[in-house]
């Protein structure tokens, strides 16, 4: 213990520049991932011990789906199967097209990517900082920087990579932007994210964009990968008195409902977030 | 509802820090249960409820030492920067530690009222910190868990003071 002489006044005092000098070290300096990293480690097991009962709670409740909610999603399935088989059809040919005219004007085909599949783990308190905790980390390979995608799009990024876990900042998070490009006419734009949705700024009004327009990662950041699908144009408004168009955008990823997310090691080394 | 300091039932001072050690746990534990959307709005910070309690309930109090390390596991698992929490935690711990003769002078609903501020200058501290610090637009809505924690603080106050609460 301090000695008696100190009053509380004064050892608040100095546990308070003891924390400003983290706060400095950490948010200045970023000097701070060890202790970051420690804790994280100590209290993992914690974390997993009390999700252990809600999860199983999920999984019984999950298996207790009636019979015939069962049919129904199995009859719809079978019918989105068939007509999945069709496209895939059409989709051969077309990639076999695609190949070919890739090697006629040397583009560089995208490589394949390493992925790896991760839970959400948990969700930090504050429910409007839009960022998850994933349940693997830096070793399945796992490093800051690296692109999270569902199966519909693109989710977010991992901005901090613990031994075992790792912290996703999403797409609509407010600090998070996304150089991409309109699909439909190539051009390139920035999307911000706004919270629950996203928008496009710094377009001018006169620019070519239309609500239900897809916006894909243009790759020029070498961050995200060329062609991964962000976001839907869902409105486009262009004010008189701003010299900017307000384009509000959804992200087409389930963002705020999928479960399973794929990290994606890029080939390059990664930017930094 | 008279809540003055000889009402408490005693607990042996060898049997005290397990006492303090197992709730604290279990406000640790209750925060890793995991909430989403608007619950989250309505989760208290379980860990600060009870350091508090135990820093206006204990004679000499809790250090700041304790204080400051739960403030950093907060911060690391909120994802925030290192020492936010930490530095609030302490605060409210001062704080309560200073106004400690005068709240047990109230009752408990009474009590709640200066409790509340409380929290909320302990959480706008932390904001606060958070914002100078990264620049980045803070959670505001984080400060509606005042309410919340002001009524958990209510139970957990009755509930300390309550015979069944007696380890000896």
């Amino acid at each position: 213990m301090f000695t008696r002489a100190a009053g509380p006044a004064a050892r608040l005092a100095m546990w308070s520049v003891l924390a400003i000098t983290l706060v400095v070290l950490d948010a200045r300096f970023n000097a701070m991932g060890w202790l970051r990293a420690g804790v994280v480690a100590v209290f993992y097991p914690a974390q997993l011990a009390v999700r252990a009962p809600f999860e199983l709670a999920s999984d019984v409740s999950g298996f207790l789906v009636r019979h015939r909610t069962l049919q129904n999603e199995n009859e719809a399935l079978r019918q989105a199967n068939q007509r999945a088989d069709a496209q895939l059809a059409g989709l051969n040919a077309l990639r076999a097209d695609n190949e070919e005219l890739r090697r006629l004007v040397v583009l560089r085909q995208m490589n394949g990517f390493d992925s790896v599949a991760a839970e959400i783990l948990s969700t930090p308190r504050d429910p409007f900082s839009q960022r998850v905790i994933l349940d693997k980390g830096a070793n399945t390979g796992i490093r800051a920087g690296q692109p999270v995608v569902d199966g519909m799009g693109l989710v977010g990024q991992v901005t901090r990579a613990y031994a075992f876990s790792s912290e996703v900042t999403l797409v609509t998070d407010r600090s998070q932007a996304v150089p991409v490009q309109i699909q439909r006419t190539g051009q390139r734009v920035l999307v911000f994210g706004g919270g629950s949705s996203m928008e496009v700024r710094y377009l001018p009004t006169h620019t070519d964009i239309r609500q239900g327009d897809i916006l894909v990662t243009s790759g020029i950041d070498r961050v995200y990968p060329p062609g991964l699908v962000v976001a839907r144009v869902t409105r486009v408004q262009r004010p008189s008195e701003d010299p900017y168009a307000r384009v509000s955008c959804l992200p087409m990823a389930g963002v705020d409902r999928s479960r399973v997310l794929m990290v994606l090691a890029a080939q390059e080394a990664p930017g930094k977030p | 509802m008279n809540y003055d300091l000889q009402s408490f039932p005693k607990i042996d001072p060898r049997q005290e820090w397990r006492v303090i050690g197992l709730t604290l746990l279990a406000a640790f534990l209750l925060k890793q249960i995991p909430w989403h959307g608007w619950a989250l709005l309505f989760r208290p910070d379980f860990v600060l409820i009870v350091l508090l309690f135990w820093a206006q309930r204990r004679q000499d109090g809790i250090s700041f030492g304790l204080a400051f390390a739960l403030g950093l596991v907060t911060d690391v698992q909120d994802g925030v920067v290192l020492g936010q929490h930490a530095l609030a935690y302490c605060a409210g711990v001062f704080l309560v530690q200073h106004f400690r003769r005068r709240l047990f002078m109230f009752t408990l609903w009474r009590q709640a009222m200066q409790i509340f501020p409380l929290l909320l200058l302990a959480e706008v501290a932390a904001l606060v910190v958070g914002w100078v610090s990264t620049r980045t637009p803070q959670p505001g809505w984080v400060l509606a868990t005042s309410f919340t924690g002001t009524l958990l603080w209510l139970i957990v106050a009755y509930a300390g003071k309550m015979p069944a609460a007696r380890t000896e």
